[in-house]
């Protein structure tokens, strides 16, 4: 339902297949995926246009995702930081025009599947956000703090790496964050929290609200080619 | 049992099995004369229910006198207990439709894990006879529906309830007193997800395990509520169904083009079931001796599948005539093969592909698979894959630019400037978003169709790759899929699939001339159906498990032997 309802709202093939299985991954993991899609749905619905690098610094690679969602860029972002790592051993981004971005999580896995660590980090006026997987363990783990953030992070930017060594990831970590960002943490998503409430996700199921499954329904409903009998011919018997 | 051959545990060091190539294997047309084989879904679903000795009992049976009202069957497997519900409703015949875009049926079911109780027996009832328009909960696995095949069933029923059995020639007409016209799982509707269903039951934990027992299912229910109707109606008179008339009867289902989209949308899954067929046929050839012991079982095989395809009845006559070839190739073989010693199976396949068609040789190949159980069966385990489609972000274009030549020459090889290359287009229906084909420039909806054009998606991409290469403009994959976000799907397909064993299926769906119906049939093969009887070139009608034993059987010998049923001799019902 999710995929049609995206593909309803215009996304290409890949960006509707990223955007639905990121809500999916971020509710099945205990993160709230489909609150997340409900708040942002009118927003969603403007399609905004695509990645685009727009320079290469320190080896920090800087993209304008002029406004688009995580939801649907989060896989990019993690394919392209990747890249980096293979040519430049070392995977750093910079996202800016960006929103939703606790979508970035589910990409985290990403790197971890190819054998890396990784960490996300973003900023709002009450929060820093850090998002971190390493590779033994598979699953992320999110933290948020409430001490407001020193450095240049806009309410619209991401800063992504990733790096096979955890040592690097730390040093990134502390560049990226202001002060001891485990024990000043206000909420904690621990990777066995996520596990757990994977493992409830999956024995019970997902729970959508009448009023997001009606918003989906009637979107996806758009993608539909409406019946005439010369269309009714097209499956078979007329 | 047959011959035995050497297991391939005593065969190590030596190279690897030799696979035919994706080139013959998944061409369309050699797909869509596929025959079921000994690792199809319904023959391993059977084993082990005949050898795991699975209880069935009906708990509840709550009809009246014309077979409506509700049933509840609870099912003891190694690993758990399970109830099919059903719910048989009044139709009005004029409501009896095949198709997906009905909203009635005779007969509602589900498949739930554990006992229902009263509450969920409500949910049931108020949710289960609306099918797509209905919602249950995680602790329903499967969610179908059947249809009588009015004029079998009254007749049937007449039979019966005159103490008469029904005439065999008849059944063999039409075997099944029910059709099945779709049969859901994987989390449709609420319903238990996949991941779920393979991870807490293992006893459904193969692809469509729980979907086929559901269809077996349908099936003995419909056989029990004919038995029901005729002592109703006849107390006086009435005669059970004999059981090897019971046998012969299968579970009729009927599929449209709402199949095609799967295969398209699960490489990863297809070319495992096409890489385990071919594994086990490797295996056979390189392992599997002959001996005069199997050949005669093999020689009695080829005469039992020449008379399975005699008493099919079906009024297309494409079908009708494939039927005869293969008749008569079948034949031919039979004479071949006794008329020499054969020193290895190669010799036999061989012989096959230089003078039959491909579905013969196809159907030779699952007979052949059928004489090494030792050989074949374990492979029951590497049906299912975890489907991911991912990027390789750090390849290079030039790396993608070879892969795609390597892999998708046949794609590459399509001329779409040609207008009937591009003449039709795939979309999907308000009208329950049934799949239809629609054709360009004449039928609305072009601007939504479904993304299933493999080969002219590839072909786009590699076009945009040498461009990009020319240009020097893209380092990396990943660079290239942010430039052109409408290829990173394509890009995904192409490099993930370059990991499979077998890859895309090769065909352009595109095609004026494309045959939908055999990539049905071809996922049909795969489930086990048999008795194909194509209605158009978008959808078929099929039997389900005919001559497989009944849950009456279960607990007495089994021979796994009731693949390409035949009619059942007198002999054989006098012995039941």
């Amino acid at each position: 339902m999710l995929k049609r309802a995206f593909e309803g709202l215009g996304y290409c093939q890949a960006d509707y297949e990223d955007a639905a299985r990121a809500a999916v991954w971020l509710e099945s993991h205990g993160m709230r995926g489909l609150e997340l899609v409900e708040e942002h749905w009118q927003r969603l619905g403007k399609v905004a246009g695509g990645l685009e690098i727009t320079a290469i610094d320190n080896d920090v690679m800087t993209l304008d995702a002029r406004g688009s969602s995580m939801l649907a860029r989060g896989r990019s972002i993690a394919d392209l930081a990747m890249a980096l790592l293979g040519q430049e051993g070392f995977g750093r981004l910079k996202v800016q025009q960006c929103y939703s971005r606790m979508a970035i999580v589910p990409a985290l896995e990403l790197c971890a599947q190819r054998g890396a660590g990784a960490v996300a980090y973003w900023a709002d006026s009450k929060y820093q956000h850090i998002a971190t997987i390493d590779t033994k363990c598979g699953t992320p783990d999110y933290r948020r703090m409430q001490t407001k953030p020193r450095h240049s992070a806009s309410e619209t930017s991401l800063d992504f790496a990733c790096h096979e060594q955890q040592q690097q990831l730390e040093s990134i970590l502390a560049e990226f964050a202001d002060g001891d960002v485990r024990s000043a943490c206000a909420c904690h998503v621990s990777a066995a929290d996520m596990k757990t409430h994977y493992q409830a996700a999956i024995e019970h199921g997902l729970a959508v609200s009448d009023d997001l499954l009606a918003t989906l329904s009637a979107t996806a409903e758009t993608i539909l080619v409406a019946a005439t009998e010369q269309s009714r011919r097209g499956a078979g018997e007329a | 049992m047959p011959g035995r051959g050497k297991t391939p545990a005593h065969d190590q060091a030596t190279t690897p099995l030799q696979l035919r190539p994706a080139s013959t294997v998944l061409d369309l047309e050699r797909l869509g004369s596929l025959h079921p084989y000994r690792l199809s879904f319904m023959r391993i679903l059977l084993r082990h229910v005949m050898n795991e000795r699975w209880q069935i009992h009906c708990k509840t049976w709550d009809l009246d006198a014309e077979g409506y009202g509700t049933a509840i069957y609870t099912i003891d497997a190694p690993h758990g207990r399970f109830s099919f519900v059903v719910f048989a409703d009044y139709l009005e015949p004029a409501r009896r439709s095949d198709r997906v875009i009905a909203d009635q049926w005779d007969m509602t079911v589900t498949l739930c894990a554990g006992d229902v109780d009263d509450e969920q027996m409500q949910m049931l009832r108020a949710n289960v006879p609306l099918q797509e328009a209905g919602r249950v909960d995680a602790r329903c696995i499967v969610l179908s529906r059947a249809n009588k095949s009015s004029r079998n069933f009254d007749y049937v029923i007449g039979e019966l309830a005159a103490g008469r059995q029904p005439a065999l020639e008849t059944i063999a007409r039409i075997g099944y007193l029910y059709r099945t016209t779709a049969v859901y799982g994987s989390g449709k509707f609420g319903m238990a997800d996949w991941l779920k269903v393979r991870s807490t039951h293992p006893d459904f934990a193969r692809p469509f395990a729980a979907e086929m027992f559901t269809c077996y299912m349908i099936r003995e229910f419909s056989l029990a509520q004919a038995d029901h109707i005729a002592h109703a109606r006849a107390p006086g008179t009435a005669v059970k169904m004999d059981a090897a008339i019971k046998r012969y009867f299968g579970i009729g289902n009927a599929t449209g083009l709402g199949m095609a989209p799967f295969l398209i949308n699960h490489p990863q899954l297809i070319s495992r079931w096409v890489e385990v067929r071919e594994t086990a046929l490797a295996r056979v050839i390189r392992y599997g001796s002959p001996t005069a012991e199997n050949r005669g079982y093999l020689q009695c095989l080829l005469q039992k599948a020449s008379l399975h395809l005699r008493q099919i009845a079906t009024d297309n006559e494409l079908q009708n005539k494939c039927n005869a070839t293969v008749i008569g190739e079948l034949d031919d073989i039979h004479d071949w093969a006794g008329s020499r010693e054969l020193l290895d199976w190669a010799e036999l396949v061989e012989h096959a592909s230089q003078c039959v068609s491909p579905e013969t040789q196809e159907l030779i190949n699952s007979l052949l698979m059928e004489l090494y159980p030792e050989l074949t069966d374990e492979l029951e385990d590497a049906l299912c894959v975890d489907e991911s489609l991912e990027l390789m972000p750090g390849q290079s274009l030039a790396d993608t630019k070879a892969l795609i030549e390597n892999h998708y020459d046949w794609a590459l090889d399509i001329d779409f400037s040609e207008p009937h290359c591009r003449d039709v287009f795939w979309y999907r229906s308000m009208e329950k978003s049934e799949p239809r084909l629609g054709q360009r420039g004449v039928d609305p909806g072009e601007d939504k169709a479904m993304p299933l054009a493999v080969a002219y998606d590839v072909r786009q991409c590699y076009d945009l790759i040498c461009a990009s290469i020319e240009a020097g403009a893209c380092q990396s994959v990943a660079e290239f899929a942010i430039r052109f976000p409408e290829l990173r799907s394509t890009l995904r397909r192409v490099q993930s699939l370059t990991q499979s064993a077998y890859g895309d299926i090769r065909t352009n769906l595109l095609d004026a001339d494309v045959l939908p119906i055999h990539l049905l049939r071809c996922k049909l093969s795969f489930f086990g159906v048999s008795k194909f009887d194509p209605k158009s070139r978008l959808w078929v009608r099929n039997t389900m498990f005919q001559g497989a034993p009944l849950a009456d059987d279960i607990g007495a010998d089994f021979a796994d032997d009731w693949y390409f049923p035949v009619m059942p001799t007198m002999q054989q019902r006098r012995l039941n």
